[in-house]
């Protein structure tokens, strides 16, 4: 199990490295995260709700 | 890309070879090469050995492994005596070559991440004492 999970995790971090790269270029204003990147999208959730009540 | 090479760990040379239990002495050919304490010891293995190597060794596993499990199942899997942890580590190195047998039909994960870079703790609370 945890072998099959890491090397899961090989494939995805393969593209992790050229995302960012093209994410630094700021060519594309914003990034559409689909369904199944609900972790993402919970994290950057919890990370507005501290900072608008961090400004409140 | 900033990619690392593999880095080969050598034997542990001057140690012993550990022996398996009686029942399971047909695999001792293989207890030299994938016997290994710790995770990254057997990914480096799975990335050093050739794939004929790796075959065989899965196929060797796979015709005793319900045996094995079984035989494991016996022990608290914290207190493994020498004979039976070294079988453990046997069937972890069978999962460190499953994905590839099964997936990849190579060692490494195809256009993967070099695993070099993605450390395992080898400290982590709930692993195994091997």
């Amino acid at each position: 199990m945890k072998v099959a999970l890491r090397d899961v995790l090989l494939e995805d971090l393969s593209t992790l490295e050229r995302t960012q790269r093209a994410a630094e270029t700021g060519a594309k204003k914003h990034m559409i995260l689909q369904d199944h990147e609900v972790l993402v999208r919970h994290n950057y959730h919890v990370i507005e709700r501290l900072l608008a009540a961090a400004a409140a | 890309m900033n990619e690392q090479p593999v880095v080969i760990v050598p034997a542990r040379a001057g140690c012993p070879e550990a022996v398996l239990p009686d029942a399971f002495a047909a695999l001792q050919p293989f207890v030299s090469v994938w016997a290994l304490p710790t995770e990254t010891e057997r990914n480096i293995r799975r990335h050093q050995a050739p794939m004929a190597d790796i075959v065989a060794f899965s196929d060797a596993m796979l015709t005793q492994v319900d045996a094995i499990v079984a035989y494991l199942n016996g022990f608290d899997v914290n207190a493994l005596p020498p004979e039976a942890a070294t079988l453990m580590q046997l069937l972890l190195s069978l999962a460190e070559v499953a994905p590839v047998i099964e997936f990849y039909r190579q060692p490494s994960v195809v256009d993967g991440y070099d695993p070099r870079r993605f450390t395992a703790d080898e400290t982590f609370v709930m692993r195994p004492s091997l």
